[in-house]
């Protein structure tokens, strides 16, 4: 369903202003940031030859110009946070062993994203704040196209996700469509706390990643037998996960509470929105194990018939409309920035992380134009740590390879390996890699 | 190619073992060796901490210092001597130990600052006492009373803290804690003003907290009983 009338059209940022307000999402990501943790995901792409950093500086400075959010940095205001124009260009980093780890806004010139790259992998990782998956997708899929442009001279052509960088921004890239597109009445953002999973916490530094490589049509077809979608049947995969996670606790208070997912839905496609920053809001699918034990296909059902319900543009729209409403409140409005923090903080204390127990993020398939896909071996999407869950799931297909990637910062990957375990009974073959350094493995083997 | 035995998938060359299930990776047609291209790079970020706790300390330590140095000088050029002065120096003092302290060491020492807050307390009490040339209330009250709420603190520190106490036993050792010190308090009270031990309200105290935790120690070791009391409390 596409609403083509604007209901609540404010003054959106235009392509050259030099500064900009944070959109309706994007407010409680520099409250609930810490000296350890920011909100951060990570977005790449693996080409088929080493990447080459001059050409792809040039390319980056490029795709900036089409992307003016991108090139901000974030400022204290008075009573809110703003986005402030940055002169320097940024640099290229070299990718480290342990991605999405916390990004201090004051490197890099305080741009609020890195570029990386490590061998023939391109990697962007991003503040939350600037954007969501889906406009992260849209940076690095121009970003790349520009580099293979300027390296190979490859004649890509541009789409709805591979923007031409000689124009100018639209404004419709720029707007906030939170505002945009909420209506009046909200929603309670109450809801039952979940099973909190818990394990030994690594150091503050150590992030672990492992990556299920998975043929995406067999996926699909599996999730076709059980008369569910590839997101439906991977988020009762990991529900599942985490439900055998949560057998051995010895509390029983804590065995019997609820086992939820955060699952991030675009609402694009609702409203046919061409935003480049965040416009995504969430469903919380779960299993209530108070009621006894749940079969992988009651769990599908369970997902699938509360999705069908929550993931609807009326539910989703009054779920950000909450929010929307909050941001305009008066009183709200004038209440000083660092009264507000606090406030924020504990809101996301109490409404954010609590109400699930990890999160699944699925960009869904990322097709590139034949052009582009000669160079390109393979996309990642990486979800960061959460601040309270450990355990994160981020999944995106390209070219037939589903990636599933794992985010976790504690030591034991019980849920990891109860998820993809689950995917070679249902007769998937999975290929996994990690971020661990082999070294390292000596002394276990040991 | 090498699959995990235990797991069933496929493992990528550049792992040497399960990253899923540790079990390692065993074949002897091709012992595993580091490929040409990692996943990722062997570097790693760390996190500087941008706050130095023991920088903090110190800067707030300096700051104390401003109102402590001004006492000093008024109390100089008023009256040309220390006079009043000493006893605000000591309650900063007092504030910097109690507060202060902590900050200067990585992990948390709880016994120690509540040894250090009670040996700072003791040493203010003691000061006051010598500059009024008064010791009779430091020996009999003072001190026994600074000990008692020193030791209580320990007492429920280590309640809380230990590793051998769980469930109920910690509220139930922390009423208990606090039932001997109301007795103790009371003790020290009488033994100042009249010579001899007259209990009136420390049992009246003491009682029903003993009484709480010992039901607290019987619905501990009874699990159904724990059950129906948390099925009838819901909310």
């Amino acid at each position: 369903m596409t609403h083509s009338r604007a209901k609540n059209s404010a003054a959106q940022p235009q392509a050259r202003d030099e500064w900009m307000p944070l959109d309706n999402a994007a407010h409680i990501y520099p409250a609930a940031r810490s000296r350890n943790w920011t909100a951060l995901f990570r977005v790449s792409m693996e080409l088929t030859e080493p990447i080459e950093p001059a050409a792809l500086e040039r390319a980056l400075s490029r795709t900036l110009r089409r992307f003016p959010a991108y090139g901000m940095r974030l400022r204290y205001g008075l009573f809110w946070h703003y986005f402030e124009r940055i002169a320097q260009p940024p640099a290229i980093q070299k990718d480290v062993q342990n991605p999405c780890v916390r990004m201090d806004l004051r490197e890099n010139n305080g741009y609020m994203f890195r570029v990386r790259c490590h061998e023939n992998r391109i990697a962007v990782e991003i503040f939350h704040a600037l954007s969501d998956g889906t406009g992260g997708m849209c940076f690095l899929k121009t970003l790349v196209a520009e580099y293979l442009r300027l390296k190979y001279g490859a004649q890509i052509p541009f789409t709805d996700e591979i923007l031409n960088c000689d124009e100018e921004a639209r404004p419709e890239e720029l707007e906030d469509s939170f505002l945009r597109y909420a209506r009046s009445v909200p929603m309670s953002r109450g809801e039952s706390r979940a099973y909190p999973l818990r394990g030994t916490h690594e150091r503050e530094h150590v992030t672990h990643v492992i990556t299920g490589l998975l043929s995406a049509d067999a996926v699909k077809e599996r999730a076709k037998e059980f008369g569910a979608t590839v997101s439906e049947l991977l988020t009762a995969l990991l529900i599942l996960a985490i439900r055998r996670v949560q057998q051995k606790e010895h509390s029983r208070k804590r065995r019997v509470m609820p086992v939820k997912i955060c699952v991030p839905v675009n609402m694009r496609k609702f409203y046919g929105s061409r935003t480049m920053r965040n416009f995504a809001s969430y469903v919380n699918p779960g299993i209530e194990p108070v009621y006894g034990e749940y079969t992988l296909e009651e769990t599908i059902s369970a997902v699938r018939h509360y999705m069908g319900l929550m993931a609807t543009e009326k539910q989703l729209n009054a779920k950000f409309t909450t929010n929307v409403l909050s941001v305009r409140n008066n009183f709200l409005r004038a209440t000083p920035l660092f009264l507000k923090n606090p406030t924020l903080r504990l809101m996301f204390r109490l409404t954010g992380d609590r109400q699930t127990s990890g999160l699944f993020s699925n960009l869904g398939n990322s097709p590139l134009p034949p052009a582009m896909q000669t160079y390109v071996k393979r996309t990642d999407f990486l979800v960061g740590p959460l601040r309270y869950n450990p355990v994160t799931c981020a999944c995106v297909s390209n070219n037939g390879l589903m990636c599933i990637n794992f985010c976790r910062v504690i030591r034991e990957a019980e849920v990891e390996r109860n998820f993809f375990t689950s995917l070679v009974r249902l007769g998937l073959h999975v290929r996994v890699e990690s971020n661990r350094a082999q070294n390292n493995i000596t002394m276990i083997l040991r | 190619m090498s699959y995990c035995v235990n797991c069933g998938v496929e493992l990528a060359p550049s792992e040497r073992a399960c990253p899923l299930c540790d079990t390692p990776v065993l074949n002897p047609a091709s012992p595993w060796t580091e490929p040409p291209q990692m996943p990722y790079p062997h570097r790693v970020e760390r996190i500087m901490r941008r706050i130095d706790r023991r920088y903090g300390a110190a800067l707030c330590s300096l700051v104390l210092l401003i109102p402590a140095m001004i006492t000093l000088l008024v109390d100089l050029l008023a009256n040309g001597q220390l006079n009043w002065s000493p006893y605000v120096i000591g309650a900063l003092l007092i504030v910097f130990v109690f507060a202060l302290v902590p900050w200067y060491f990585d992990r948390p020492r709880y016994l120690l600052y509540i040894a250090l807050d009670a040996a700072t307390v003791l040493l203010y009490l003691a000061y006051i006492s010598a500059k009024t040339a008064n010791f009779a209330w430091f020996f009999p009250l003072g001190a026994p009373l600074t000990l008692i709420v020193a030791a209580l603190a320990a007492g429920c520190v280590v309640s809380l803290r230990a590793r051998g106490i769980s469930g109920l036993y910690r509220p139930a050792a922390m009423l208990c804690c606090v039932a001997i010190a109301c007795v103790l308090v009371e003790l020290c009270i009488d033994l100042h003003s009249c010579g001899s031990f007259r209990p009136i309200w420390s049992p009246l105290a003491a009682a029903p907290m003993l009484v709480l935790a010992a039901m607290l120690l019987l619905i501990e070791k009874k699990q159904s009983l724990k059950d129906k009391i948390r099925r009838r409390l819901f909310l």
